[in-house]
C-alpha cells in the first residue's frame, strides 16, 4: 500500500510527465510521411516564378529536406539531409541537424538548431514550430526562427 | 689593538648594527603590509561572496517563482521580466562561467517557451533546477578557493 501511494505521488508530480521521444518528434515534424513548414511568406505562382520573403521546408520521413526560397522572383531549391538528435543531458530536448548549412535569416548560417514543437499535432495546418540557438554570450542575440505548418 | 684599529671596528660594528636594525624594520613593515593586504583581500572576498550569495538567492527565488507560476500567466510574465532584469543586471556582477551558461540557456528557452504546453513546462522546470544547482556549486567553489 505504501509503495502504491508513493507510485501515485510520483506519477502526479510534474517531473513525472513523459517527455516526447525522438521518434515522436520525427513524426510531428514529418506527419509520419512528409510535412511542409513555412518560414514567413513563400508562394510559388504558376510557371516558374515565386514571391514572398520567406522559405519553405518539406521534411520527408526518409531524411530528405527540400529547402525552397525565392530569389529575384525565381525559386531556388536544394535538397539537404536532416536528422533529429537528442540534446545530451537534456531529456525531452532535441536538435534538428542538417548535413549542409542553411541560411534562413541573412548572415546567420547554421547546421543545427534546437527544435521546439509546442503542443504538437500531426496533419494540422497552422501548427507552430520554433528553432532556436542560444547566444554564445549574454551581450549577443540568440537566433529564433518561427515556422507554420502547411499540412 | 691600537686606537686606529679600534675605531675602524667600532665604525663597522655600528654600521652593522644600523643595517640590522634597518633590515628588521623593513622586514616588519613588509610583513605587516603583506598581512594587511591579505586581510584586505580576504575581507573583499568575504564581501563579494556575501553579495554573490544574496544575488544567487534572489535569482533562485525568482526562477523558482517562474516554475511555480506555470498555471498563472500574469504572475509568470511578471517573474519573467524580473528574471531579465537580473539577467542583464546584478547577475553579471557575481556569476561565474557555469552560472552564466545556465542563465543563457534558461533565457533562450524562455524566448521560445509556451506556458500552455505542459511538456515545455517540465523542461523549463529542469532548467531552473539546473540553474539553482549551478548557483550552489559556484558559491561553494568560490568559498573553497578564496575564503581559507
Amino acid at each position: 500500500m505504501k509503495y502504491l501511494l508513493l507510485f501515485i505521488c510520483l506519477m502526479a508530480a510534474p517531473g513525472a510527465r513523459a517527455q516526447h521521444s525522438r521518434e515522436e518528434m520525427v513524426r510531428f515534424l514529418t506527419n509520419g510521411e512528409f510535412r511542409t513548414w513555412l518560414y514567413k511568406d513563400y508562394k510559388v505562382t504558376l510557371g516558374a516564378s515565386c514571391s514572398g520573403d520567406g522559405q519553405s521546408f518539406d521534411f520527408y520521413k526518409d531524411g530528405r529536406l527540400i529547402w525552397k526560397r525565392c530569389k529575384n522572383g525565381t525559386p531556388l531549391t536544394d535538397t539537404v539531409r536532416w536528422s533529429v538528435v537528442a540534446v545530451p543531458g537534456g531529456p525531452g530536448e532535441f536538435y534538428v541537424k542538417f548535413n549542409h548549412p542553411i541560411e534562413v535569416k541573412p548572415g546567420s548560417q547554421f547546421s543545427s538548431m534546437l527544435l521546439n514543437l509546442p503542443s504538437p499535432e500531426v496533419r494540422t495546418r497552422g501548427k507552430e514550430m520554433e528553432w532556436n540557438s542560444p547566444p554564445a554570450d549574454k551581450g549577443l542575440y540568440g537566433l529564433v526562427l518561427n515556422f507554420t505548418s502547411r499540412n | 689593538m691600537d686606537d686606529k684599529t679600534y675605531n675602524t671596528w667600532d665604525v663597522i660594528v655600528k654600521i652593522l648594527g644600523f643595517l640590522a636594525t634597518a633590515l628588521s624594520i623593513y622586514i616588519g613593515i613588509t610583513q605587516f603590509s603583506n598581512q594587511q593586504k591579505a586581510t584586505a583581500e580576504l575581507e573583499m572576498n568575504k564581501n563579494f561572496w556575501t553579495a554573490q550569495n544574496t544575488v544567487y538567492t534572489e535569482i533562485c527565488k525568482n526562477a523558482g517563482a517562474l516554475a511555480a507560476s506555470l498555471d498563472d500567466p500574469k504572475t509568470f510574465a511578471a517573474e519573467k521580466t524580473k528574471f531579465l532584469t537580473y539577467y542583464y543586471g546584478e547577475m553579471v556582477l557575481v556569476e561565474d562561467d557555469s552560472v552564466k551558461q545556465h542563465m543563457i540557456a534558461l533565457k533562450a528557452y524562455l524566448d521560445v517557451f509556451r506556458i500552455k504546453d505542459p511538456d515545455m513546462g517540465v523542461i523549463l522546470t529542469r532548467k531552473i533546477i539546473e540553474l539553482s544547482d549551478a548557483c550552489r556549486n559556484s558559491s561553494i567553489t568560490f568559498k573553497r578557493a578564496n575564503l581559507k
